[in-house]
């Protein structure tokens, strides 16, 4: 059960929407006092909300491929491989997973040079098993918990 | 296609998106207004969008999975309606030839997990899934955090 009230939810669904919205707006459509939602948001930030950020669509800035890989190398090279796409600049999101793989990587790129490069740098660590996934489009994006009149169904 | 001060605009909202703006045009030397428009221009081109990342295993949801699906072509645009309708689904990709759909999904425990996984193999007809479980989230949201990122 959530350790959190409905209150909490709907606060979180607003800023899941729109993290710039501001705290009027969000206190007249959970009819929350705006006091209350300042001490929840500071309660809330670096805990559960781990990152206001913006989601951009990298196509419109001139990056036209978005790739999924998933990945997997042996043991005395796990670290090696995490370190390399944990600073390599054009990866977006990185986890950890099971089922045969070791890491499911997002990573954003201008052209097929560029993906190239990276898969001969992942060559190079030694990679046993992978899986290209080249993303034609996004239908959702990071929907959960997102509308505020939906939060009770979840409780 | 992007100007250097749209650049800078992305980087710092990429990192705090609830930054205040006056701010971020002092810390720039950059006017007040020009600040507002470039962030209006990128909104309204639909560039970014504002969002908070929570964790969700705090919010009592500490099962995240992800799984790419395959299905065949004339069942493409149903099973597109199934995956965008389920509240669970955090998002969504159509991959490859666009009848392979990988997906994310936040869910409160594994029943939750087959439950979802029953209702998907018997509403729509599969022809291969994959479901892989996340032990640990590395990193999230970090392309374009950076300026170098844009080189």
């Amino acid at each position: 059960m959530n350790a959190l009230g409905l209150d909490d939810l709907k606060i979180l669904a607003h800023l899941r929407q729109d993290s710039r919205k501001n705290l009027t707006k969000i206190s007249r459509q959970t009819l929350v006092p705006i006091s209350t939602i300042f001490d929840r948001l500071k309660k809330y930030h670096k805990d559960i909300i781990t990152k206001n950020t913006i989601l951009i669509d990298f196509k419109k800035l001139g990056y036209e491929l978005k790739v999924n890989i998933l990945l997997k190398t042996s043991q005395d090279k796990r670290e090696t491989l995490r370190i390399f796409i944990e600073k390599n600049w054009n990866v977006n999101n990185v986890y950890r997973i099971n089922n045969g793989y070791d890491f499911m990587v997002e990573a954003v790129f201008k052209n097929m040079i560029q993906l190239e490069d990276f898969n001969d740098n992942l060559e190079r660590i030694g990679i046993i098993n992978k899986q290209e996934f080249y993303i034609l489009e996004d239908l959702k994006k990071e929907a959960f918990i997102s509308q505020p009149e939906f939060v009770e169904m979840l409780r | 296609m992007i100007s250097e001060r749209e650049k800078k605009i992305i980087v710092e909202l990429r990192n705090d998106s609830r930054q205040d703006i006056t701010k971020l045009a002092k810390k720039y030397g950059f006017p007040k207004s020009t600040m507002y428009d470039l962030l209006h221009r990128l909104e309204e081109r639909k560039i970014l969008i504002h969002a908070s990342k929570v964790d969700f295993e705090k919010l009592g949801f500490p099962i995240q999975i992800f799984m790419i699906i395959k299905t065949t072509l004339q069942h493409k645009e149903s099973m597109r309606r199934f995956l965008t309708g389920k509240k669970n689904i955090n998002s969504i990709y159509t991959v490859n030839q666009g009848t392979n759909f990988l997906f994310e999904g936040i869910f409160r425990n594994q029943k939750e997990v087959e439950e979802f996984l029953e209702e998907l193999e018997e509403k729509n007809p599969l022809t291969q899934i994959n479901v892989f479980n996340v032990i640990e989230k590395i990193c999230s949201e970090k392309f374009l955090t950076e300026e170098e990122h844009f080189a």
